[in-house]
Formats: structure tokens, sequence, C-alpha cells
């Protein structure tokens, strides 16, 4: 026995974990295929061709004995200078599974790449450009899965654990996200697993799990912005569970300021502070030289980011102050109504009576005050986006690491009902299996209708995309829709100059080197010159759009599309073709 | 009592999980056989003029995809829809277009359902518009002039080409002032279509619009003018409102308007001077204090 629990018994609870991060991970990798490159990713892809560059010079220069090459800060301003208002951690992996996996052809591909290559790749080959780039974001969701389900397994037993481990990525939009080579789900992920290697730290009290917790922490501040918020929760937090450290006891009658600071510098607090920031700083070369003034030109650029434009309730949103109820009202909308249910009963039950959901720690552990954390966790980036100055235009992917935290609150009624219904062990196991499938089905089948337009996704109780579109919701932003288009499109005559709206350079150039897209397609320019200039034409339905759409019926001289892209039947991007003169029209 | 919890948890938590499958299971569509369906019985009794609106304006697509050479962008655009005598409405479940809902009862004369869709039939008696600003604008005089210096005037001409049924590839032809233009297009105000004219301001500088008007358009007739600014992301930026000075017959008349950056396209109506004479004359003088980011839209017509 160990920790209270036999070998095998946790032996499988790690295999149980190892195949869930597998199946998610390959989940993820499968279904994104058919997931159009967003806009952001075509600057991510650029960026990460860029670190991969600069991590193979350095190390081609290292291995020969050019140790300067650390500390060379023309190389790395040459390759870390674009993008830097994003930490690099999440780029720099997915730009290393790209020069690894992917299958090159990039001498044949000149004016698609970040940098121009005359010799091909030494690389394992074995997928695509933008399946490579993207496996790092599922890999990170699968561990958070993974971590999901040992946390639940811990807490509560393996029934709830299952369940939430599944509900945490069968929501539409975090499966949408967690397919992108973007930040969103990757630092939901990393926020998650920070706050496992927290509670582990708590549970075990052990230093190896507190410095584990550091090296998250610095990789979570390494992969978006989000993770600054994350300290004061669990300093809080953990003021609170561990209170005792403040009182005397008979054995040990430590001075009340040695106690003050065993309470305040607890382990995990130490490691977050000292191996967090270095862990952050060692991974973005960019700030190893005029560290003060580029991370303060980093952190002002996210205070004064532009308030991008987002529909809500038939409204267009570009500036505050934004609507306070937006956030639980997209919530409540575009989560799986079952998980939002059971998160809240999950919740009342814990509260109620966490005797009967939550299992007495094993022993040589504590419990880690998991309720008021998991609870916190699930709120607090919720919190933060409602406030009225925030921009919303990036809908739930910002507070997206509530998602997580919902899922555990969720498994924590299943686990609750599962043991609560039946004492022997033979029916409980039956109805565990049956109940678990009844409470993913809804979630998996949500996922499943709204691939590959996933921000499109809106729960029954929205009547679904329709009913959404008419409540004068957003349909979607990132211009990723447009790979639906592309059939259509690669249909055109040859040369024929496309206006491609809201969908960038970069991620046309993506399509193209993975072959969704002609290359023979020039892209018109932008704004209204270049949809002047083109002979067909793209719109991307969002409400602020709905001027390049009249661009069009002026350039054009019709109203009428050639190809209408739609989701469940809602229009999501419409293709006009500009008309063929007849003889003697004007 | 844990059991029975438990037990009604089961049963509350299995219907949600049973209603939430068989609604993703079979979601509500918007099928494409209704669409077409729905656009062969437009087609099959559709009358020049008629005007065609498809209310939620998300599905617009979908049907100007089947019917768009009976949907062109100047129908699409209108003011409001009293100058149409037929009008066909095509609406999805209970959606309804507002205007419409103002018609007196006897004004519907067909209303039909296929599928989820409602096809509306509409007759009324239309207003008989005499004379429209924005069709002869090409018609129309432009002019800026400096602030205070009202009678030294500088033309703005006609530059680029002229508006055809199928415009070649190329800029949009206008009216261009020393640094702004005066064009006439599909404008988007309120995130509506708007067919109108629009008058990009400039500081310490006031754009003039002059129209040469019939004294059979304008005897009997009221100005209607529809004002509002175009473009959302210079409505974001605008700061102030912009000011419409509107003069009838040289000074018979004269009225301002103020167009916020927050407002709709916007409807005043103006009495038009009973002034005797052949060629009567409407100026509108274009400013605002701060006048960066201002597109005033405007579409005006006389209305017997």
């Amino acid at each position: 026995m160990t920790d209270g629990k036999p070998r095998s018994a946790r032996g499988l609870d790690v295999v149980f974990a190892l195949v869930l991060f597998l199946a998610t991970t390959a989940m993820l990798q499968f279904s994104s295929r058919r997931q159009g490159f967003a806009r952001d990713e075509g600057y991510y892809f650029h960026a990460a061709e860029q670190h991969a560059a600069y991590y193979e010079e350095l190390f081609g220069r290292v291995m020969r004995g050019e140790l300067r090459a650390l500390v060379d800060r023309k190389l790395v301003d040459r390759f870390f200078s674009y993008n830097q208002e994003h930490p690099p951690l999440a780029k720099t992996l997915f730009g290393l599974s790209w020069r690894f996996l992917h299958r090159c052809n990039c001498p044949q591909e000149p004016g698609l790449h970040a940098l121009s290559y005359t010799k091909r790749h030494a690389t394992l080959g074995l997928l695509k450009n933008g399946e490579a780039m993207r496996l790092p974001s599922h890999a990170l969701a699968g561990a958070l899965v993974a971590a999901i389900y040992a946390l639940g397994r811990r807490l509560y037993g393996r029934t709830g654990a299952f369940v939430a481990a599944g509900l945490a990525i069968l929501a539409p939009r975090h499966f949408f996200h967690a397919e992108l080579a973007c930040f969103d789900a990757p630092v939901t992920a990393m926020l998650g697993l920070t706050t496992w290697a927290y509670v582990r730290a708590q549970q075990t009290l052990s230093w190896r799990y507190a410095l584990l917790t550091g090296l998250l922490f610095g990789l979570s501040l390494s992969t978006k912005l989000n993770a600054f918020f994350l300290p004061p929760l669990l300093f809080f937090h953990a003021l609170w569970l561990r209170k005792d450290l403040l009182r005397t006891t008979n054995s040990s009658e430590s001075p009340f300021f040695r106690r003050l600071l065993r309470w305040v510098f607890q382990p995990w607090a130490l490691a977050m502070a000292t191996v967090g920031p270095l862990v952050y700083l060692l991974s973005w070369p960019h700030l190893w030289f005029d560290t003060a003034r580029r991370f303060s030109a980093y952190v002002s650029f996210h205070l004064h980011h532009v308030h991008y434009n987002i529909e809500y309730l038939g409204q267009n949103h570009n500036r505050p102050p934004y609507p306070w109820h937006y956030v639980p009202v997209m919530t409540l909308l575009t989560m799986p109504v079952l998980t939002l249910l059971l998160a809240k009963l999950g919740a009342v039950l814990w509260g109620l009576v966490p005797q009967k959901v939550e299992l007495p720690p094993p022993d040589g552990e504590r419990r880690a005050g998991a309720f008021p954390l998991l609870l916190a966790s699930a709120v607090y980036p919720m919190l933060i986006i409602m406030r009225p100055g925030t921009p919303i235009f990036g809908a739930e992917k910002h507070w997206l690491p509530s998602v997580p935290f919902l899922a555990l609150l969720s498994g924590a009624a299943v686990a609750y009902v599962v043991s609560a219904l039946f004492s022997s062990p033979a029916a409980r196991r039956s109805f565990a299996v049956a109940f678990s499938c009844l409470v993913l089905l809804p979630s998996a089948l949500s996922v499943f209708r709204s691939h590959p337009y996933g921000l499109s996704h809106y729960n029954a109780l929205a009547g679904g995309p329709v009913g959404a579109a008419t409540l004068g919701m957003n349909r979607q932003f990132w211009g990723y829709s447009v790979r639906g288009a592309m059939p259509f499109l690669n249909t055109l005559p040859p040369r024929t100059p496309v206006y491609f709206h809201d969908a960038n350079g970069f991620q046309l150039q993506m399509s193209q080197l993975d072959g969704f897209l002609r290359r023979d397609l020039p892209d018109s320019g932008m704004e209204e010159p270049g949809v002047r200039s083109s002979i067909a034409a793209l719109v991307l339905h969002e409400k602020h759009f709905n001027k390049y759409e009249y661009w069009m019926w002026d350039a054009y001289g019709t109203t009428k599309p050639s190809f209408v892209l739609t989701h469940l039947g809602v229009p999501l991007c419409t293709v006009y073709e500009r008309p063929k003169p007849e003889r003697g029209m004007q | 009592m844990e059991r029975k919890v438990a037990f009604w948890l089961v049963l509350v938590v299995g219907a949600v999980a049973v209603w939430e499958s068989w609604e993703s299971f079979r979601p509500l569509v918007v099928r494409d056989s209704d669409v077409r369906a729905v656009s062969q019985l437009v087609r099959a009794s559709y009358e020049p003029g008629t005007l065609i609106e498809v209310t939620p304006d998300w599905a617009s697509p979908l049907f100007r995809r089947e019917l768009g050479e009976f949907m062109p962008a100047d129908h699409l655009g209108r003011a409001d829809s009293k100058p149409f005598a037929r009008i066909t409405e095509i609406a999805f479940g209970k959606n309804r277009t507002l205007e419409f809902l103002g018609f007196p009862s006897d004004a519907l004369v067909e209303e039909r359902r296929i599928g989820p869709w409602f096809l509306r039939r509409y007759r009324q008696t239309p207003v008989l518009v005499t004379f429209d600003l924005t069709e002869h604008l090409l018609d129309a005089t432009v002019s800026q002039t400096a602030e205070g210096l009202s009678e030294s005037e500088w033309p703005c001409v006609w530059s680029g080409p002229l508006p055809s049924v199928v415009p070649k590839p190329g800029p949009l032809g206008g009216f261009v002032c020393e640094q702004t233009r005066v064009e006439r297009r599909t404008m988007e105000i309120d995130y509506k279509p708007r067919r109108g004219m629009v008058v990009e301001l400039k500081t310490k500088q006031r754009t003039r619009v002059r129209f040469s008007i019939p004294d059979a358009a304008w005897r009997g007739s009221t100005l209607h003018l529809w004002l509002g600014l175009h473009d959302f992301h210079q409505r974001k930026q605008a700061r102030g409102p912009a000011r419409v000075l509107v003069d009838l017959d040289d000074g018979q008349q004269t009225r301002e308007f103020q167009v916020d950056p927050t407002q709709g396209f916007e409807l005043q109506t103006i009495p038009l001077p009973t002034t005797s004479s052949e060629v009567h004359h409407l100026r509108m003088e274009f400013f605002a204090e701060h006048p960066p980011h201002h597109f005033v839209g405007v579409h005006g017509e006389l209305r017997r």
C-alpha cells in the first residue's frame, strides 16, 4: 500500500490518465484537420518558424563550441522581434513541433514561409505543416484532461473523475480553441496543470510539488498573460487553508513573526515567486536584453489593447463600458447545458455535504481545501472579464480557464449520485458506466454538431446557431470559416484576384502550403481598394463587417452571391463574383 | 433520504441529458430545400418593382443567392418602404419586419407557410417620389468653403468612372474636393445598408451640395431627409456631432440638423416653401466642430 491505495490501483489510474492524454491529443489532432486556420494562428505560424530557426541556429553554434551564441542579442532579435506582444512558449512549441514533424518541401514553397529555405529540413515527415504546428495545443489539452482526471480521482473517485475529464474537453468552444495553434486553450491547460500541482503541493506538503507548481507557473506566464492573475487566487486560498500555521501548538512554541513568515511564504508560494519568473525569463530570449523596457512594452500593449468588435444581443460592442452580463449570458448559451447544471449541483452538494462528495485523503496526505479552490477557479476568470472596462471581443476564450473547474464541479455531482444511489459495488459500477455515458452524451453530440464551426456554436437554450443568429449573437471571429469557402474558390478561373476580407495573408499561406487553397489566386488587397480591384470577393458575417458586403454590392453591381457557406443553415461566409458585362451593357 | 435525493437528481440530470442530446442530434436547421421552395414561389409571382424583404437579416444572403436579381442594392438600402406598391416579406418563424407591422390589416393580401418560413405579400398605395437627391447626385454642384469665408468657394469635380450597371474593376467615382470626397454608395449606417450620398468632412471646411429642382417636382412636395453617420469604424472614432444646414430656395427657409455618432438613419421632414419659380434650389452644407471621422450619410426625397 502506498498513499492509502494499492499500488495496482495507482498504476491503473496512471494508465487511465495516460489513455485520456493520448485519446484527447489524437482526437484533437484528427478533428483539427477539418478546422480552418484562424487569423491569429497565421501570426503565430509566422513567429513559430522563427522561434524554431532560432533554437536550430543556437543549437548548431553551441555544438560548434560557440557559447557566445547564448547571449548573442542580434541572434535573439532576429528571431524574436516579431509578435513580441505575446510570450513565446506556445509559439516555440508550435515551431519545434513543425520543425521535427512536417513533411518538408520548403525549398519549393517560396513566399509561403516566414524564412527562405535553400534545402529541405531533415524531419520525421509525419504531418502537414498546419497539423504539426497545432500538435502542441492538442497535447497540452490532453495533459489538462489527464490532470483533471488525476485531480478528480483523488478528490472524489474514478467515475466523477472520468466525467470531469470528459466534460472539460467536450465543451464545443473549448474543443474549438484546443484545436488551434493559439494561446487560449494552452493557457487554460497550463493554468489547470499549475492548479493541479498546487493542490498536490497542499495535499502532500512536499517540496517536489511546490517546485513543480513554480515551474508550471513559469510556463503558464510564458504562454499567455492570463497567468498573471493566478497567484492572488492561490495565495488567498493558501492563507485560508493554512491558517493553522499561525496557531501555536504545544509541541512548537515558535514566535509569532516566524509563524507569520511560514504562513505567508509557503513552499509553493516561494517556488512560484522564484522559479516561476526564472522559467518565464529563460523561456523568452526577447526579455534577456533591455528587460525592463521590453517587459513594460509588453504589459503596456495589453493595458492599452484596441477594443475590437463583438456582437451581443443584436448590438455591436467596441468600446467600454461593456454589459456586465455578457460573460454569464455567453457562458449560459455556449457551454453544454448539462455541464452547467451538474457544476451547479456539484457546488451545492459539495458545499452542503462535503463528506459525501470528497474522499478522505490517503495516508500521509491532508485535505487541500479543494472545494473553495475549484469554485473560485471556476468563477474568478469570469469575474475578471465582467469588469465593464475589460475588452470582451475574444468572447468565451478569455474566460476559458473556467471550463476545467466547471467540469471538476460537475464530476463531483456525478460522484455523489453514484455513491449515494448504490451500496453494492457491482451495481454501482454498472450504473456508473451507464450514467457517465448519459451525462457525456449531450456534450459529445454538441461538439460533433458544432465541428468545424465551433465559434458559431450555441447550445439548446439559445436555440442552437439558428436561434443565436436570431438573438443577434456573434457568429464567428478570426476569419477561420473561410476554409469552408475554399472548395468554391478553387473552382475560379486561374489568376482570379480574390478579396479575402478578414482572412489574413499568413493563414491563407498555410492553407496554400497544406493544399486547401490554390496558389494562383492572388489576394486583391485590403479594404475598399481590394474589393474594387477584385473579381471575386468574400465577406465573413459579423455585424460590423456588413459594410464590406455593401462595398461588394456597389463594386460588382449585384447583391446576388455565387456561394453562401452555412452552418446548420446560418450564413457564415458569402462569396460574390463580378458579373461579366453583357454586350451593350454599360 | 440521501438515496431519495440522488434518485431525483438522476431523474433531473437524465431528463436534461436526453433533451440536450436530442437538441444536439436534431438541431434546428435552415434547410436549403425550404429556401429554394420559398424562392420558387416568389419568383413565380414576381412583378417588377416588388420589394422583397427577408427577416431576420442573417437569412438575407440565402435568398439573395436565389433571388438576387430581384433584390437590387437600392431596394435593400431603401430609406423606407413607402414608395413600393408591392412588398413580399420572407420571414423565418415568428420574426417580423418592424416596418410592416404598422401596415393596416387589409395591406396583407396573402400569407403562406413553407417549412419554418412565412411568405407574406402586402399591397399599399405608394407615396410619389418626385425627386430623388441620391439619384440626382451627378447633376448636383458640389463645392467647399472655408469656415467663415462663405463667399470663397472651391468646386469639387467628379473624378473616376460614372455609375454603371456592371462596374469595371477600379475606384469608385465621386466628387473630389481638396482632401475629401462626396460619393454615392450603399452606406452602412447602424449596420444596415442605406443608399445615399456620403459627405466626408474636413477641418475648417464646409462642404456644399446644391440641387436644382424643377417646379413640377417641387410643388406640393415635402422634403424627406434621412441623416446618419456612415461606417462603424469611423463612428467609433468620431467626436461630437456633425451638422447639416439645409437651405431651400436661397434662404426662403433654412433648417439645421445635428447628426450624432450614436444615431441611426433618422428622418427629418421639411415642408417646402411655396416660392413661384421654374427651378428651385436646395443647398445642403455639411460641417462639424471636430470633423475627423465624420462621414455624413444622407438621402433625400421630395415626396408627395
